[in-house]
């Protein structure tokens, strides 16, 4: 699943590390999570989202594809 | 079981293993009492190791194992039940059509089969952590 966390990273000034400690995740997940190779859970996924005061559909970009 | 009392497990298991191989060395059998107290050792350093790192983590607010962790190690598991079914099965069948002679006890045949699963399971964590 495509997502916007580099270019949201960006906007906030933060490091995968930042990230992860805020998240409540290892800067593993992070990186995973941006190369689009892991897909949160809907509990990550709405930390995310609080964390960048947006919601859920406007970090991650689900395609039909990804069925 | 939370992280204390599943480390508090550990120690007893270890202690109670390198009881178990003074027991084995008093018995005469020196070698496997040997073997058993300097696996317990080099186990328990390893796992002091991890210990130590993740505390270290914990203490800068990092996390060490999370969802993601679970996620790959579920899928490990899978992977390394599939191998390990369509490893013994093919060793079952081999073994029914070609009839060989092994001589081998059975806790030494349970100890290869335990050691083959448990490397199935960290080859596929550490290919699905690499991939994923």
């Amino acid at each position: 699943m495509q997502n916007r966390l580099i270019e949201l990273r960006g906007v906030h000034s933060m490091t995968q590390e930042d990230l992860a400690i805020k998240a409540g995740v290892s800067r593993q997940t992070i990186i995973s999570l941006e190369k689009g190779k892991y897909n949160p859970s809907l509990q990550l996924a709405h930390k995310l989202a609080i964390i960048f005061g947006l919601n859920i559909e406007d970090i991650f970009i689900f395609e039909e594809d990804d069925d | 079981m939370n992280i204390k009392n599943s480390r508090s497990a550990f120690y007893l298991t270890v202690i109670l293993l390198i009881a178990l191989g003074v027991y084995m060395i008093t018995r005469g059998d020196s070698g496997m009492g040997t073997g058993l107290i300097a696996g317990a050792i080099g186990v328990f350093t390893a796992k002091l190791i991890q210990f130590k790192k993740m505390s270290k983590l914990e203490s800068e607010g990092k996390v060490a194992y999370d969802e993601r962790s679970l996620y790959l190690s579920s899928k490990a598991a899978l992977a390394a039940i599939r191998i390990y079914v369509l490893v013994l099965a093919s060793l079952v069948l081999a073994g029914s059509v070609f009839d060989p002679v092994w001589s081998l006890t059975p806790w030494d045949l349970i100890g290869f089969l335990l050691a083959l699963l448990v490397f199935l399971w960290l080859g596929f964590y550490y290919y699905y952590n690499k991939v994923e």
